[in-house]
């Protein structure tokens, strides 16, 4: 008797875990959708700037630089004579400096001076002196394709085609649930604000490869309701040093483009914009 | 007693029954709560995917140092070598001291962030300069994170008053390696040929600068045709090129004792001599018979090992910085180009497979990326590569462009350009890896085929 009760409880907790295991395969079947969608979205939101990313995708096709757009080179003036030579090779001593006695000075921060609230004074804007006789490049400056800007080579013209880069560039969106057009208008949103506000490692090595993953948690207002965490805090230690200076660059791109602007209605629910997951990859912009 | 035990025995069986079926059924409830738990999906939260940026260089304000009595005027001094070197890299923008709403009494108590973050700062660097009863200068500083409000580092400084500029560049390489990860380059010095007189007759001498142009020297006299200098890697030696009576020699000066050897005198003519990365050989091209092929040398042993031995010109030789690789340029193919082959010569292949002719590689000390000269449609043009020849890209081109060197960390690069007309001649220019960074570098005269040093020690 007690027997036939265990078999069919083994049965009936076999049976649980088979449900167990197999539902959750049937929710993958939907991603197959995603590519069409942000075509659709587009006439469905105004909010969204798919429209003139698609564009601006298109408008890379043109060389960004000729060759005569290149910054005009200063000729460098004759400079005054060289002085008389030395009759030998002389050595050129660097004085030392102490560096090991060189202290980190600890962090006073209960010396804090209590911050005083006083109105900003205005800030003349003055014009930076311009040190270096070299000029600099007046060319407006197109963010979303750093890597044709990069590649200055003449002799080598893209052959990209235009609607292949356009659908790679809706499919960058495929994380923001394109079921959901609240969420692609956030996403939009927020995305179009962050742009201004982050700067990429370009030139860092391995720069394609520092992508950063980090929750924001944000009020009503668009301010942070508290710092944000990244995703991976244990990297920070294992990253090295060009993964740090990736991930603080991206808090503090974070921090200074508070608030945000985003549609209030969408605040809370299940898709609402209080806490948000995001992924900084610069892959796309240097073209990795 | 027994009578009792036997009252209670039904009672008994009833429980255990019941008590195994309660069992029973929690098991079977919190299954089914976990099943469905599993089945619910967890409550997202919106996911973004941030892949536009921008490479806008990064607000700082550096205050002048705080300094009382004969070293007051250093304390500006140094804040103004720190703006100069962050602005020059391009990836700062210092902010000007006249927009500085907080003026600072002491660097010891934290800034009113608030006041920094007004003038769009996003990092402050303050500082003070303070002479010692022993007569040594102690400098120090601390870097801040204006919007996260915090200390990012402290650091100070011994030495004596009169090298307060080499404090300043260490410095500056701090607050670099601080914000973008990657040691700086500041406290580095250039050595390069020195060149005066009329465009035919060029009296060419070995001068040295620190990489800001500051503090430049000679080290020759100009009576023997000096080339192609090149710094060792790992110390404060360079290996060069001179000419006397038409017979060249490899040179090895060590530029802080000033003592100098010639490595050897090989027959027919020697080109391009390179330190290995652990500074123990000597790489470079013989010409023997009609042909150049590469060689290396070994400084203690003074063995020489052929490490390429065709019917072609290969030159131009660079080591890979683990030194496991070679890189040089060879016209075995029919034109000019780069080829990459183990440092024991074997495996040698072609890399570069652009239009024009390629020449002069120089692997990067970072060794992600080889840099080179290109001739195309009359110009030249400096430009990198990965070391597979991929991610080919020009990074400055014009009339004549030619022996870059890289910066130790391997961010920007140094190389001299020619200029047309009788009373052209060449200058030295730096690039970084983005392309829009380039700037002139200020050297005494003419200058010519630049060597960037390690970070001095």
């Amino acid at each position: 008797m007690r027997g036939s009760i265990y078999f069919s409880l083994g049965m009936h907790i076999a049976i649980l875990l088979l449900a167990i295991v197999t539902f959750p395969k049937t929710r993958e079947l939907p991603s197959l959708q995603t590519r069409a969608l942000p075509v659709e979205l587009l006439t469905v939101s105004e909010m969204t700037n798919l429209k003139r990313q698609a564009k601006k995708v298109a408008e890379t096709k043109k060389p960004i630089i000729t060759p005569s757009e290149k910054p005009v080179k200063e000729e460098p003036k004759p400079t005054p004579p060289a002085p008389k030579p030395e009759a030998k090779v002389e050595p050129v001593k660097s004085e030392p400096v102490e560096e090991e006695k060189a202290e980190l000075i600890p962090d006073k921060t209960a010396e804090k001076v209590p911050e005083k609230k006083e109105p900003p004074k205005p800030v003349e804007k003055k014009p930076a002196k311009k040190t270096d006789t070299a000029k600099k490049p007046t060319k407006s400056f197109d963010p979303t394709n750093i890597a044709a800007l990069l590649d200055k080579i003449p002799d080598k013209p893209k052959q990209e085609d235009v609607s292949e880069t356009t659908e790679e560039k809706a499919d960058a969106a495929q994380t923001d649930d394109p079921n959901n057009p609240v969420t692609l208008a956030v996403s939009d949103a927020f995305r179009a604000q962050m742009q201004k506000c982050w700067s990429i490692p370009a030139g860092a090595a391995n720069a394609e490869e520092l992508s950063v993953n980090i929750s924001v948690y944000l009020n009503l207002d668009g301010s942070l309701a508290r710092p944000p965490e990244l995703t991976d805090r244990a990297r920070l230690l294992t990253g090295g040093p060009y993964y740090r200076a990736a991930a603080e660059g991206v808090i503090r791109a974070i921090r200074r483009c508070e608030p945000y602007k985003l549609p209030a209605d969408s605040y809370l629910g299940a898709n609402g914009w209080n806490r948000l997951d995001l992924n900084f990859d610069p892959r796309e912009m240097l073209g990795g | 007693m027994d009578g009792l035990a036997k009252d209670l025995m039904p009672t008994r069986y009833l429980l255990s029954a019941f008590h195994a079926a309660r069992q029973c059924l929690s098991m079977a409830a919190a299954l089914i709560l976990l099943a469905v738990m599993m089945a619910m999906p967890a409550r997202a939260a919106i996911q973004i995917n941030i892949t536009q940026g921008n490479v806008d260089p990064l607000p700082i304000a550096i205050t002048d140092f705080l300094s009382a009595g004969p070293e007051a005027k250093v304390g500006t001094d140094i804040s103004t070598v720190i703006t100069n070197d962050l602005e020059r890299s391009g990836l700062f923008k210092p902010l000007n001291k006249a927009s500085f709403i907080e003026k600072l009494s002491d660097i010891n108590t934290q800034p009113r962030f608030g006041d920094w973050r007004i003038i769009n700062s996003q990092a402050l660097v303050t500082g003070q300069v303070r002479l010692e009863a022993d007569g040594r200068l102690r400098v120090e500083f601390r870097l801040w994170d204006v919007l996260g409000e915090t200390q990012l580092t402290g650091l100070q400084f011994f030495t004596t008053p009169d090298n307060w500029r080499r404090v300043a560049h260490l410095i500056s390489d701090a607050v670099y390696q601080r914000l973008t990860g990657e040691e700086g380059y500041f406290d580095t010095r250039i050595v390069y040929v020195s060149e005066s007189g009329p465009k035919n007759k060029r009296v060419k001498r070995l001068a040295i600068m620190d990489q800001d142009g500051f503090n430049p020297r000679m080290l020759t006299n100009g009576r023997d045709l000096v080339l192609t200098p090149r710094f060792s890697p790992n110390s404060q030696e360079i290996t060069y090129l001179s000419y006397r009576n038409n017979n060249p020699r490899v040179y090895v000066l060590d530029i802080e004792t000033g003592q100098q050897e010639v490595v050897g005198e090989f027959p027919g003519m020697t080109f391009a001599p390179r330190f290995s990365p652990d500074g123990q050989k000597i790489i470079m091209s013989l010409q023997r018979g009609g042909n150049s092929d590469i060689y290396t040398m070994d400084l203690r042993s003074r063995k020489v090992t052929r490490l390429t031995d065709t019917a072609a010109i290969d030159t131009s030789p660079s080591f890979s910085p683990d030194g496991k690789q070679v890189v040089f340029e060879s016209d075995r193919g029919g034109s000019q180009q780069i080829y990459v082959m183990n440092a024991d010569g074997s495996n040698q292949h072609r890399i570069s497979f652009g239009s024009g002719r390629y020449a002069t590689p120089v692997w990067s000390p970072r060794g992600d990326l080889i840099a080179f000269t290109k001739l195309i449609s009359g110009q030249f043009v400096i430009g990198v590569m990965r070391p597979d020849g991929t991610g080919d890209r020009v990074l400055t081109e014009g009339y004549h462009n030619e022996g870059p060197t890289w910066s130790p960390n391997g961010r920007v690069l140094m190389f001299f350009r020619e200029t047309r007309g009788a009373q052209g001649g060449p200058s030295l220019w730096s690039v970084d890896l983005t392309g829009y960074n380039e700037r002139l570098v200020t050297t005494v005269g003419f200058a010519s085929d630049p060597a960037w040093s390690p970070r001095i020690q």
